[in-house]
C-alpha cells in the first residue's frame, strides 16, 4: 500500500484541502503509476477507473494482471483463488483491507475470490513491503502485500448525499446487484453504506479430455454443484475532525453458500460437497498529526469467521462429514512517525493480536496464538536517493486445550531498500531491496487431525531485488510513460510441505522443501491523449520465473520447476477512451506448468491465453448519470485449467447497468 | 533516450517474452529395461499405478519379456483414454483383466489379449454417489468387488452385469475367496477419529451370496490373502493407523475362527507356498523393512528379506511371480514422483529394476500368455509377424535339458518335442539351445522381405545387461551369443531344405573364430552324471551339473547316446569377475549380429539380411527369407552359472503388416 489512510483521505478531499504537507512519506497528487515507478520496492496498482475497465467481478480477476504474481484459481465464481507473489506461496502474501490485514490463521491463505470490486477505489501490490514506513507492524511481516482500499466519501459543494446502484447480470445465472451510499452528517462526519448480493448457478460447459495427448477421446461436460450465493454488507463512519485528525470505523459482514464442484473425475460426475462461510469484523483507524514532527495512528479490529463444510456422501458411520470451524481475532496496532527533518523520518509500530480456532472435531486442540509484532523503521529521501530500512521483531506464544502446542517463536526480520536517481533531467531510477521474512505454520499445519505436526518450524524466505524504472510525463501527446524492469533472487528454506506418511490417505506436514527462484518482471504503461476527450492507455507486463526445487540432490524433482509455476507469464491491457464510450481489451498469458514437482510430460498443463473485451458508456439521462457496460470474457473460448482438473469457464457475457444519484 | 526506442524496446520485450523464453522442457524419465532379467516363462508383466487423488492419472504399465518393450501408458495408448482416478486393484480372470478404479467409481474390464476395454461397470449408490470400489476377487465365474460404502457387488464375468449388491461391514479394504466363501476386511478406516475403526472380517457364502458371519480379527483389517492351503491371512492396522500397531491374523476357513494372531508388523504382504513376504513402513524413521515369514511354522525365516543392500524407500506393492518365485516390490518414493519396480530372487538379491514405471505402483501381475503390445498386433489370435513353426529343434546338453525349456515332457518323442516347441515359440516361451552346437530352425507363414539397409527381423532371447558395472566398462551381463542363419524357400516346398546363409556378425572372419568346429556329446552313465564332450581339436570336457537344476539328466532323453554338432565356434565371451573367491560371471556382449547377445529392447537384437554370406564368405543378395536357424556359438562352462547356451523366445518379422 502506497497510501496510508490519511493520504486517501487527503486525496479525496483535495478539492477543498487548503494545503498538503510535503513529507517524505507523502506524495499526494501524483498518478498511481508514477508513484509505482518511484517506489523503492516493486509496486503496482490499479485505480478506480482502471478497475472499471478491467471488467473484473472478483479481486482475483484484477490481481492476475500484476507482474510477478501467480494466482491459483479453481475456476468459477465459487472456486478458491489464492495469490502467491513470485512463487513464494500464498501464505506469504498479506492482504490488507483499508490498512488492516485480513487473516486466516487456520489455512494461512486468503481466498481473494471473496472480495468484490464494487466499492473498491484502488488495488495495489507491493513486493517485499510497502514503500511507506508509517504502517502497522503487520504490514512489515510478509513477503508482499496486496492492498484493497475502498472508496471514501467525497461530496461536491452543497451536496450531502451520494449514491450509486448497479446491477450486473451474465452467463450461468450471474446476478449481482449492489448499492453504495454516502451521507454527510454535519461538517465532520460522513457515513458510507455498501450492500451487495451475488448469485450464480455457475454451470458452465467445458471439454473433458481423457488423456494428456491431442487427438484422444474427449467429451462435452458441464460443471456440477457450482451454485454460489454471496451477501456482503459494509458500513463505515468517517470522522474528519480536522486536516490533522481523522477517524474511520468500519463494520463488515459477509456470508456465502457455495457448492464445491470438486475436481473433474473421469467417468464420474456426482458432486455434493458444500461450504458455508460467515465473516464479521469491526475495525477502526484513528490518525492524528500532532505537529510537524509527530504523527500517531492506531487501529483495532475484531474479527469472527465461521466456516461450515458438508460432505453428505462420506462413507463413515454417520454417512457424512460435517465440520464447523470458528476463528476469532483481536487485533490492536499503534504506530508513531517521527520526522526529524524533511528528508529523514523514523517510525515505530507495535501490533498485538490474539487468534483462536475452534472446531467440532474429535480431540481438536483449540489452538490460540498470541502475536506481538514491533517494528522500527527509518527512511531518508532526497532528490536523488531514497533509503529505507526496517527491523521487525516477532514474538509469538501458543496455547492449546488438548495435546501439545507448537513452539512460540522469537525472530528478528530485517529489510533494506535503496533507490537512486542518477540524472536530474531524466526520471530514471535504480532500486534494490533485501528482505528476510518468514511465515509461521498455520493452525492446520500444526494441529489438523492426524495431518498436523506441532514440531514445525517457520518457513523462511529471503528476497533480493534489483530494478530500474523510467517515468516520463506530459510529452507531446504522451501524457504518461512508465517502464520498469526488476530482476530478483528468492530463496525459500524450511518450506512446509505435506507428504503422505503411511499411505496415500494419510499425509503430514513437514519442513522439507528448499526452493531457489530467479526471476525477471518487466512492466510498462503508456497513456496517449491525441486530442481532448480521447485517450489511449496501453499497459502490460511480462514475468519470467525460474523456481527450482533444491530440496534433495538425489530426488526425482531436483532442480525442476516447482508445481503450478509457469516459467513465463504476461498480461496486457488496452483502453481506448472516447467521449462516447470506453473500449477495453485485456489479455492474460501463462506458459506451461506442471501439476507435480516432476517436470514430466504426464504432469504437464499446457499454457493458456485468455482475453476479454468490454465496452462501457457513461451518459446523463433525465439528470441522472447512467453507466452501462457490456463485457465478453474469454472471447476465444479457450478451455484451460489453472489447477489440474478444475476447468476455467469458457466464453461468457456480462452486462451492467448503474446509476449515480 | 528517445521515446521511440523505449516503446520499441517495450514491445520487443513483450513479444519476445510471450513467444520466446519458454525454456522449460519436459524432463524425460527413461525406464531403462536393458537390465531386465527374463524371468522364466513369464511372458508379460502388468503394473497398475494409482496416480494421485483428483489428478485422473492412474496408468497401466505393461512390460513384455518377449520383445523387451515397455509401455508405461498401455491402457490409454490402446483405448485413447485414461483409466481415471485412483485405480486401486487389478486382477486377471479368464481372458479378461479387471481394473478397479476407486474415485472414478468403476470397474474397467479389458480384453487381456488385445488390451482393449470391453466395458466400464459403474459402481454407484442409489443417489449417484460413488461406492468407492477398492478390491476384487473371483470365484466360479463371478467377480466380487468390495467398496468403501460397505458393500460387495457380484458381477457375472460373462455378461459383465452387476447381479447383486450386499451389505458387509464398514469400509471394506480387502477381499479374497477361499473354501467356497468370500472373506472381506471391514476396515472402518473412515471412522478413525470418529466412532472408531471396525474389527471384523465378513464371511460370505458363495452359493447364497449372503453374509454368514463376522469374525472379530482386530482393529482396522486391511490386506487379506488366501494361501494355497486354504487358509486366509489378514493384516490389522490398529485403532489409529498412525501408531503402527499392526498384526498378522490367520483365519481358519473351516471353522471361520481366528487361528492365530502374530505379533508381526505388517502393512502388506504376498504369499508363495508357505512363505509370506511382508513389509512395513515406519514413518518416524522413514524406513521400510521387508521380512520373510514361514506361515506353516509361524517363524521368521529372515528378518531382512533383501540381502544385497538394495534400499526400497517406500514399498507400495509386493507380489510373487507364480512362475518363478521371484519377488517383485514397487518403490513409491515420496508418492509424488514416478515409482520403480524391483525384482528380487527368493534369496533377496536384486535381479533388476525398472525405473519410473509409474506414479504409485500398487498392483503387480504376471502372465505367461503373449498379449498385444500397444500396436495391438495380436488383435485376437496369433501375431503372424512372429515365426510360427519349429522345423528342427536339437538342443545340446545343458542344465535346462528335459524340462519345459527344451519343450520336453516325460515320454516325448522327437515329433512331440517339435510340436511342443512350436507351441512354445508361438507363445513366446523360452527355448534353450543348450551348449555349443544346439540349434533351432523356425519358419514364418510368409516370406520376410529383405529391405536393404534396414533391420529385417528380430530374435528375442533372455540376455540382459548387468545393472552393475563390468570391470572393463563394456556391456556385459548375461550374453549367450548364437549365430544366426537364414534361408530362402527357393524350391517352394515350404521346408527348410534350401541353402543356408550365415549372417556375418561382428566376430565373423576374426582370428578368434574357430571355423569347422565339431563337438560330440556322450550320454552319461549313470544318466545323472556330468555330460562329457570331445571336439575335433583334440579337447574334451564336461557340461557340469549344478545344484539349481536337479532333473535326472542334462543329456536329451529323446536323442541317441552320442550326438555331434558342427559349426563355427566363437571365442569365450564370459569372464569370472568375482573377488575374494566369490565367483561372479559376466557374459560380455559381442558388438552385433548374434542372437541372445543383447537385451530384447536393444537394437542389437535385430538383424539385417544384408549380412548374409555364403559358405565362401561372399555376400549374397536375397530378396527375402523364409527360415531362420540359430545355433549356440560358444563352448564355455561358467562355474555355478552353467554352460553358455543361447535361448530363443521368438523371431519377429520387422516389416510385417497385417
Amino acid at each position: 500500500m502506497v497510501l496510508c489512510p490519511l493520504l486517501l483521505f487527503a486525496q479525496k478531499q483535495r478539492a477543498d484541502s487548503t494545503h498538503t504537507y510535503s513529507l517524505p512519506e507523502v506524495i499526494v497528487t501524483e498518478k498511481y503509476q508514477v508513484r509505482d515507478v518511484k517506489s523503492a520496492v516493486p509496486t503496482q496498482s490499479f485505480s478506480y477507473e482502471q478497475l472499471q475497465r478491467l471488467g473484473a467481478l472478483q479481486l482475483s480477476d484484477v490481481v492476475k494482471h500484476f507482474a510477478g504474481v501467480n494466482i491459483k484459481d479453481y475456476g468459477g465464481i465459487g472456486g478458491l483463488k489464492t495469490v502467491s507473489i513470485r512463487s513464494l506461496g500464498a501464505e506469504h502474501t498479506a492482504v490488507s483491507y483499508d490498512g488492516v490485514t485480513i487473516t486466516d490463521y487456520q489455512t494461512g491463505q486468503i481466498d481473494i475470490g471473496r472480495y468484490s470490486l464494487e466499492n473498491v477505489d484502488q488495488v495495489s501490490l507491493s513486493i517485499g513491503q510497502d514503500n511507506s514506513i508509517f504502517q502497522p507492524a503487520r504490514l512489515f511481516a510478509s513477503a508482499g502485500i496486496l492492498n484493497i482500499s475502498t472508496l471514501t466519501p467525497s461530496f461536491s459543494k452543497g451536496q450531502c448525499f451520494n449514491g450509486t446502484a448497479s446491477v450486473k447480470a451474465g452467463s450461468w445465472g450471474l446476478i449481482n446487484p449492489s448499492f453504495h451510499l454516502q451521507q454527510k452528517a454535519g461538517s465532520r462526519w460522513a457515513l458510507a453504506e455498501t450492500a451487495e448480493w451475488m448469485s450464480s448457478d455457475g454451470r458452465y460447459p467445458f471439454t473433458l479430455y481423457y488423456t494428456n495427448q491431442e487427438g484422444n477421446l474427449s467429451s462435452k461436460e458441464k460443471r456440477n454443484n457450482t451454485e454460489v450465493r454471496n451477501l456482503r454488507l459494509e458500513s463505515e463512519l468517517f470522522g474528519n475532525f480536522s486536516d490533522n485528525e481523522q477517524l474511520r470505523l468500519k463494520i463488515y459482514y459477509y456470508q456465502s453458500s457455495r457448492g464445491l464442484p470438486g475436481s473433474t473425475t473421469y467417468y464420474y460426475n456426482h458432486s455434493s460437497q458444500h461450504l458455508w462461510d460467515k465473516n464479521f469484523f469491526a475495525q477502526s483507524h484513528y490518525l492524528h498529526e500532532l505537529n510537524r514532527h509527530w504523527v500517531f495512528q492506531a487501529s483495532a479490529k475484531w474479527n469472527w469467521s465461521y466456516q461450515h463444510y458438508l460432505d453428505p456422501d462420506y462413507n463413515n458411520t454417520a454417512g457424512k462429514t460435517e465440520n464447523s470451524y470458528f476463528q476469532q481475532e483481536y487485533y490492536l496496532s499503534a504506530s508513531l512517525l517521527y520526522r526529524l527533518c524533511d528528508r529523514l523520518s523514523f517510525s515505530f509500530a507495535s501490533d498485538e493480536s490474539l487468534n483462536r480456532l475452534n472446531a467440532n472435531l474429535t480431540d481438536f486442540s483449540f489452538p490460540q496464538r498470541f502475536t506481538w509484532l514491533s517494528v522500527t523503521a527509518m527512511k531518508y529521501v532526497d532528490a536523488h536517493f531514497t533509503l529505507s530500512s526496517s527491523l521487525l521483531s516477532t514474538v509469538t506464544d501458543e496455547h492449546v486445550r488438548i495435546g501439545d502446542a507448537g513452539a512460540g517463536h522469537r525472530r528478528l526480520s530485517p529489510f533494506a531498500s535503496f533507490s537512486v536517481k542518477p540524472f536530474d533531467a531524466h526520471d530514471i531510477r535504480l532500486r534494490f531491496f533485501y528482505k528476510d521474512i518468514f511465515r509461521l505454520p498455520t493452525f492446520n499445519d500444526l494441529y489438523y487431525t492426524s495431518i498436523g505436526n506441532v514440531d514445525l518450524h517457520p518457513e523462511k524466505t529471503r528476497q533480493f531485488d534489483a530494478g530500474i524504472t523510467y517515468n516520463k510525463e506530459h510529452w507531446g501527446i504522451v501524457s504518461l510513460l512508465t517502464a520498469s524492469v526488476d530482476a530478483y533472487y528468492n530463496k525459500v528454506t524450511d518450506k512446509i510441505v505435506a507428504i503422505p506418511t503411511k499411505n496415500l490417505f494419510i499425509w503430514s506436514m513437514t519442513n522439507l522443501g528448499k526452493v531457489d527462484m530467479h526471476g525477471l518482471d518487466v512492466s510498462g504503461a503508456i497513456s496517449i491523449v491525441p486530442c481532448s476527450g480521447w485517450g489511449i492507455d496501453l499497459s502490460g507486463n511480462y514475468s519470467y520465473l525460474k523456481a527450482l526445487d533444491m530440496t534433495d540432490s538425489n530426488g526425482k524433482t531436483y532442480k525442476q520447476q516447482i508445481a503450478y509455476t509457469p516459467r513465463i507469464s504476461a498480461s496486457a491491457q488496452c483502453a481506448v477512451v472516447s467521449p462516447w464510450a470506453t473500449l477495453s481489451y485485456t489479455y492474460l498469458h501463462s506458459g506451461k506448468r506442471y501439476m507435480l514437482g516432476q517436470n514430466i510430460a504426464a504432469n504437464r498443463l499446457s499454457g493458456y491465453d485468455d482475453s476479454s473485451i468490454s465496452l462501457r458508456r457513461v451518459f446523463v439521462y433525465k439528470g441522472i448519470s447512467w453507466t452501462t457496460a457490456v463485457e465478453m470474457l474469454n472471447i476465444m473460448n479457450r478451455n484451460y485449467e489453472i489447477v489440474k482438473n478444475f476447468p476455467m469457464p469458457g466464453r461468457s457475457f456480462r452486462i451492467q447497468i448503474g446509476v449515480k444519484l | 533516450m528517445k521515446i521511440h526506442d523505449i516503446i520499441y524496446g517495450l514491445l520487443l520485450f513483450f513479444c519476445f517474452g510471450v513467444v520466446g523464453c519458454e525454456d522449460m522442457h519436459d524432463v524425460s524419465v527413461p525406464s531403462d529395461t536393458a537390465a531386465v532379467v527374463p524371468d522364466g516363462e513369464t511372458a508379460g508383466l502388468y503394473v497398475l499405478n494409482e496416480g494421485l487423488f483428483n489428478l485422473n492419472n492412474s496408468t497401466l504399465a505393461r512390460y513384455s519379456y518377449r520383445d523387451g518393450s515397455l509401455s508405461t501408458n498401455y491402457f490409454s495408448s490402446i483405448n485413447k483414454r485414461g483409466l481415471g482416478d485412483t485405480a486401486n486393484d487389478m486382477q486377471l480372470y479368464g481372458s479378461k483383466l479387471y481394473l478397479v478404479v476407486n474415485v472414478s467409481s468403476d470397474v474397467e474390464v479389458v480384453d487381456f489379449s488385445t488390451g482393449k476395454s470391453l466395458k466400464q461397470i459403474p459402481l454407484l449408490a442409489d443417489n449417484g454417489s460413488s461406492r468407492q470400489p477398492r478390491y476384487i476377487a473371483f470365484a466360479k465365474g463371478y467377480a466380487y468387488v468390495c467398496s468403501f460404502d460397505g458393500t460387495v457387488a457380484k458381477i457375472d464375468t460373462a455378461s459383465l452385469k452387476v447381479e447383486n449388491v450386499i451389505k458387509v461391514g464398514r469400509n471394506p479394504d480387502g477381499i479374497c475367496s477361499a473354501n467356497g466363501k468370500l472373506y472381506v476386511s471391514n476396515s472402518g478406516g473412515l471412522d478413525m477419529g470418529g466412532v472408531g475403526v471396525d474389527h471384523t472380517v465378513s464371511v460370505i457364502d458363495l452359493s447364497t451370496f449372503k453374509e454368514i458371519k463376522k469374525i472379530t480379527v482386530g482393529p482396522d483389517p486391511g490386506k487379506i490373502v488366501a494361501s494355497d492351503d486354504g487358509g486366509v491371512y489378514v493384516v490389522t492396522r490398529g485403532e489409529n493407523i498412525n501408531k503402527g500397531d499392526y498384526h498378522l491374523v490367520a483365519i481358519n476357513t473351516t471353522t471361520d475362527e481366528v487361528e492365530k494372531t502374530y505379533d508381526e508388523k505388517v502393512l502388506n504382504f504376498a504369499i508363495c507356498d508357505d512363505i509370506a513376504y511382508m513389509y512395513q513402513y515406519d514413518y518416524a524413521t522413514s524406513s521400510s523393512s521387508i521380512k520373510v515369514f514361514n506361515l506353516k511354522t509361524g517363524t521368521t525365516v529372515r528378518d531382512k528379506f533383501i540381502t544385497d543392500g538394495t534400499v526400497v524407500k517406500t514399498p507400495y506393492a509386493i507380489s510373487v511371480n507364480p512362475y518363478t518365485g521371484n519377488v517383485y516390490i514397487s518403490d513409491a518414493f515420496d508418492y509424488m514422483t514416478s515409482g520403480d519396480l524391483l525384482c528380487f530372487n527368493p534369496q533377496g538379491v536384486l535381479q533388476f529394476r525398472i525405473k519410473n514405471i509409474g506414479l504409485n505402483p500398487n498392483t503387480i501381475l504376471f502372465t505367461d500368455k503373449v498379449t498385444a503390445g500397444t500396436g495391438g498386433s495380436t488383435s485376437g489370435g496369433f501375431d503372424y509377424a512372429y515365426a510360427d513353426t519349429v522345423f528342427e529343434y536339437c538342443p545340446a546338453p545343458c542344465q535346462y535339458m528335459n524340462t519345459s525349456t527344451t519343450a520336453y515332457k516325460e515320454g516325448y518323442t522327437m515329433a512331440d518335442i517339435l510340436k511342443n516347441a512350436t507351441a512354445s515359440i508361438k507363445n513366446g516361451s523360452t527355448l534353450t539351445l543348450g551348449a555349443f552346437g544346439g540349434y533351432i530352425v523356425v519358419g514364418f507363414n510368409h516370406t520376410v522381405k529383405h529391405v536393404p539397409g534396414s533391420y529385417d527381423f528380430k530374435v528375442s532371447g533372455n540376455s540382459y545387461i548387468s545393472m552393475y558395472d563390468t570391470k572393463t566398462g563394456k556391456p556385459g551381463g548375461s550374453a549367450e551369443p548364437g549365430i544366426v542363419w537364414v534361408s530362402q524357400d527357393t524350391n517352394g516346398n515350404g521346408l527348410p531344405d534350401d541353402e543356408w546363409y550365415e549372417l556375418a556378425g561382428s566376430e565373423y572372419g576374426k582370428s578368434t573364430e574357430t571355423r569347422d568346429y565339431t563337438i560330440t556329446y556322450y550320454r552319461p552313465s549313470p544318466t545323472n552324471g556330468d555330460v562329457k564332450w570331445t571336439d575335433n581339436k583334440g579337447n574334451s570336457g564336461y557340461v557340469y551339473r549344478n545344484e539349481f537344476h536337479t532333473q535326472s539328466s542334462y543329456y536329451p532323453a529323446w536323442m541317441p547316446d552320442e550326438m555331434s554338432f558342427n559349426g563355427t565356434r566363437l571365442a569365450d565371451n564370459a569372464v569370472n569377475e568375482g573377488e575374494n573367491g566369490t565367483p561372479y560371471w559376466v557374459g560380455y556382449c559381442y558388438d552385433w549380429g548374434y542372437a541372445d547377445n543383447y537385451p530384447n529392447s536393444a537394437e542389437q537384437s535385430q538383424f539385417k539380411i544384408d549380412w548374409a554370406v555364403d559358405a565362401n564368405g561372399n555376400k549374397v543378395n536375397l530378396s527375402g527369407i523364409d527360415f531362420v536357424k540359430i545355433t549356440t556359438a560358444v563352448n564355455q562352462s561358467c562355474g555355478w552359472m552353467g554352460e553358455i547356451s543361447t535361448e530363443v523366445l521368438g523371431v519377429q518379422d520387422l516389416h510385417y503388416t497385417k
